[in-house]
Formats: structure tokens, sequence, C-alpha cells
């Protein structure tokens, strides 16, 4: 598939998700527990370099960097090519994540968990890439780096 | 103690002014010595709440930071607002406001000129010292902006309100961010105005996992609230409605 994927994280029982990240360009994601990849799930049972996303033209393909590998239909695999509504779990005992084309896939009918979305539970969406492109622009402003610098001074002058 | 608890929301119409206004009171009326800053100085309000009239004051935050006056001048007890049953002889308990001017002039003048994050920095200080407080509450201006982060990097404690909404959840994301970045001590998350008929524990769950943070408690979405209009502290005029007993668990909770 071509254009913007999402990448759901399934925190509950039910599969509702609450953050979710967008990939739309890139062909390379990573994800991991370090900060410093592109999905960060700061999960104990997730690897610091657990696995990366590439696309190849319009597939997409998802390669465990992680001997704890990557669970799918109950089967731990080290690559998979993903399709609309795939969902994987990272290693045995890690969260599962779901591979999409589309924004909200809850609510737009299908296989999907509509059912529970009866008004008891509501549907809050957190875009975890729109919120670190968001964070390190505030955190690059010089404005910041001093008040952080200015903190940092009074917190160890108490 | 001297603790300075920053109250924030990333967006207008959380409820962040009438919560910060009844812990402040709830606290006040538990034996603690409080302060409420007003540092929405683009739109002061939190004096309607607590019923201090601007007109009857000589002195706002405005002043001292213009250097106008001594921080203290600026702030004026409320404890006799505190309710005809509480009894300041007998308590240690104490409530002091310090508001921002709503002269229009005032707030033009902010506008264009900011004001020195080292007065407001000393005015903190200044003020438990003098007041010997427990807590200063700061009633921050909504949104991320560099008055705003003044006070989320002052404060040792931070407690983040919203509603269950994917705009505040959003924003929130990204102030919580933030404070985590300036090492502030402690970040509490409440979310307020829930609505009727939703799973709680639920709700709960989703917020505390987006965030990895301690929801501190949660307030439901009432009726009697928004028809108070905020007229006045909750908590004083319908002391036993559950929305207080639940204003005074987070009072205890926030402010021990």
């Amino acid at each position: 598939m071509s254009g913007r994927v999402f990448l759901y994280l399934l925190d509950s029982p039910q599969g509702h998700p609450v953050q979710y990240w967008t990939m739309d360009g890139q062909s390379l994601v990573r994800i991991g527990r370090a900060v410093d990849n592109d999905v960060v799930i700061p999960h104990p049972c997730v690897s610091r370099a657990h696995a990366y996303i590439s696309r190849w033209e319009n597939e997409w393909r998802l390669t465990s960097l992680s001997p704890q590998g990557i669970m799918h239909h109950s089967e731990n695999v080290k690559d998979l090519l993903l399709s609309e509504g795939d969902e994987f779990r990272l290693g045995p005992a890690g969260p599962a994540i779901r591979f999409a084309s589309s924004r909200a896939p809850e609510l737009s009918g299908g296989q999907t968990t509509l059912g529970n979305f009866s008004g008891a539970l509501l549907p809050l969406m957190l875009d975890s890439t729109r919120l670190t492109r968001e964070v390190e622009a505030i955190v690059a402003d010089p404005y910041f780096q001093k008040l952080q610098a200015m903190t940092r001074k009074l917190r160890s002058s108490l | 103690m001297g603790k300075i608890v920053s109250i924030h929301s990333f967006r207008g119409g959380t409820g962040k002014s009438n919560t910060t206004a009844n812990l402040a009171v709830l606290a006040a009326r538990a034996g603690k010595r409080v302060a409420v800053i007003d540092t929405d100085i683009h739109s002061p309000g939190i004096h309607v709440i607590l019923g201090l009239q601007l007109d009857k004051v000589r002195f706002a935050l405005n002043d001292y930071l213009w250097s106008r006056c001594r921080i203290e001048e600026a702030a004026y007890d409320l404890t006799s607002t505190l309710g005809s049953d509480f009894d300041p002889e007998a308590s240690r308990g104490r409530l002091y406001l310090i508001p921002s001017s709503l002269n229009a002039g005032e707030i033009a003048r902010v506008l264009r000129e900011g004001y020195q994050v080292e007065r407001l920095t000393d005015g903190f200080r200044e003020l438990v010292r003098v007041l010997d407080l427990d807590y200063l509450l700061i009633d921050t201006h909504p949104g991320v902006n560099e008055e705003t982060l003044v006070s989320i990097a002052l404060s040792d404690l931070l407690v983040l309100i919203l509603r269950p909404d994917s705009q505040d959840l959003q924003g929130t994301a990204v102030a919580l961010e933030l404070a985590r970045r300036l090492e502030v001590h402690e970040l509490m998350v409440l979310v307020n105005k829930v609505p009727e008929g939703l799973d709680w524990d639920f709700l709960r769950a989703q917020v505390e996992s987006a965030y990895q943070a301690p929801v501190v408690g949660m307030l439901p979405l009432s009726t009697e609230m928004a028809k108070l209009a905020s007229s006045g502290t909750f908590a004083t005029i319908y002391p036993d409605h559950p929305l207080s007993r639940s204003f005074r668990q987070l009072a205890d909770r926030i402010l021990a």
C-alpha cells in the first residue's frame, strides 16, 4: 500500500489503541525501547532495538532485530510482509501493534471492535509521531534551553 | 514546607481554575497555609471564583512585576471566606490570593512587553517566606508559552488537568514531556469533566498508558458546577455534594 500508514499500540486486552505513530514518506522506521527509535515503546519486554519496518515501493516489511523476534498469528518470526490490519507482538510477552493504512480503524467497521464503542468507552487517540515532532521543536528553541539551564542551576542550589 | 504547585492545562475550559480554587480552600480548611497566585495575566479569573473584588484591591501581580510594590502587598487574605465554621484562632489554615489585574491597559502591556522571569522567581520565593506557606498554587495560563513554561519549571509538583478528549490528550502529552525535560520533581494528571456513563477504570488505564504517569483522580462533568458558573467555590457552597467529597479526596492526595 502507498501513502501514509499507521502503527497502533494495542495496550488493552480488548485491543483498543490509544497511542499511534504515522509513517509517511520514510522508508525506514525503527521500533524499540531506546529513545532514539522512531517508535519508542517503554515496555520492559521490548528490546532496546527490537525491530524495524522498511518500505520498498508499495510493500512494508517488518524485520526483527531482537532475539525475541516478532509474534504473528502465534508464530515467532524474524521477518514479516505487512498487510492491512496485521497485528503483531514485539516478542512473546511484549505489546501488540496493529499496522493499518487508515486512521482509527476501530471506527470504520469490519473486523474491528466497533461494538465496544457503545458509549462506555472513548476513542481517545494520541498521535505519538506528532507529539515527538512538537516536543523536539520546542526543546530545540533557545528560550527552552535557557530555561532548562536556569532550572538546573536553581535546583542544584537548593 | 513551601511547596510550589503548578496547575496547568493545555487548553482552556478544562476546569483548572475551579479545581485550583476548590483545592486551595479545602487545603486551607484542613489547616494548611495556602496561597494562590493567578499568573494568567492574559485572562485572569480565579479571583471571581474565590470572591475577591478587584476594584477593592490596590495591588495585583502586575504591579509587582513592574516593580510598583513588594509581592506581599499584592497578597490578599481570604481566610474569612473559608466558611462560618472555620475558626482561624483554632486552625493554622490560611488562604491568600495574589490576583492579576483585569485592567485592559495592563493586559495589553504584558502582551507587548512580556515580563522578567527572574522577577517572578524571586516573587515566588518571597511569598513562601513572608507568608510562611505550606503551598503556593500557581494557576497558569492554558497552553505552552514562555510564562507557563517558567511556572512549570519552577514547580515542585505539576498537576495537569485535561478532559477526556483527544485534543486535550494530545496537547497535555506535550506539556507532560516538556515538564519531564525540565525535571519537574512530581507530575500528576487529573481527568476532569468525565461524561456520565463511561467506564472510569478503562479511561484511567487509557490515560495512564498513554502518559506513563499516574492519574491522581478523575472528576465528573457536573451540571451543578456548570450552573454555579464560577461565582464561588463549589466545596464551600455544597459541602455535602459528592463532587465536593471528591475535591476533598484530591486535596488530601495532592496537598497532603
